[in-house]
């Protein structure tokens, strides 16, 4: 058997450490959407600007998802091989229940039977709260089967 | 898979955080493998072994096949 001090102790991020890369992938997202924001009204009240200032401003909060992605990437590589595990069914979940609902809106809309308003399925806007959503059922369904 | 994870962590007195620390992963995988409703990797079940001093398959044990048992 082996000795307390042979053991080799793995490096696992700390709680503090998980604490403040939460708050920063939240900080970025906050930043996202402020960004998204200010300039959707900026460029609703100024349709003089010159196209290449209104390409520039639509694009401006990408900069910010991005960085946002980039932590959420370094949370993801943080995680041990069950919490991984938990994430990719949680995301498998969101694919799938996202492109299903986005389908069945789609069809009925093409036969007319209901979501005439949205002929365009559930458009960028609708896709989040539809992602957002099957990631908390996904989550929630993988933790219940592991634990 | 069956394991002897519980039993060998009791020998050593840890708790499933002490034994987490040391594995490098978090409590809630160690109680997953413990209860046997997570199967670890192989990297993890090297480690394992490594910890306890044990082989692979003295913690691990496939459970037997269909019909297998019976005919036993």
């Amino acid at each position: 058997m082996l000795m307390e001090s042979e053991i080799q102790e793995e490096p696992r991020e700390s709680g503090l450490a998980k604490f403040k890369r939460s708050l920063k992938s939240n900080v970025w997202l906050f930043v996202a959407t402020v960004t998204y924001l200010v300039t959707l009204f900026q460029l609703r009240e100024h349709p003089e600007w010159s196209p290449m200032l209104r390409v520039a401003l639509a694009l401006l909060p990408v900069l910010p998802r991005l960085v946002f992605l980039w932590v959420l990437w370094g949370t993801f590589k943080a995680l041990d091989e069950l919490e991984r595990r938990i994430q990719q069914e949680a995301w498998a979940v969101a694919f799938g229940g996202t492109v299903l609902v986005s389908t069945v809106m789609n069809v009925l809309s093409a036969h007319g039977t209901g979501f005439e308003n949205y002929p365009h399925g559930l458009e960028i806007g609708g896709a989040y709260i539809a992602v957002f959503f099957f990631w908390c059922l996904g989550v929630a369904q993988a933790k219940a089967h592991y634990s | 898979m069956n394991n002897q994870l519980r039993i060998l962590r009791g020998m050593q007195k840890w708790s499933q955080s002490d034994l987490a620390t040391r594995l490098g992963v978090s409590r809630q995988t160690v109680n997953a493998i413990e209860t046997g409703r997570y199967d670890p990797s192989l990297p993890l079940a090297f480690k394992i072994a490594g910890l306890f001093t044990k082989p692979i398959e003295e913690i691990f044990t496939p459970e037997p096949l269909n019909g297998e048992a019976s005919r036993a």
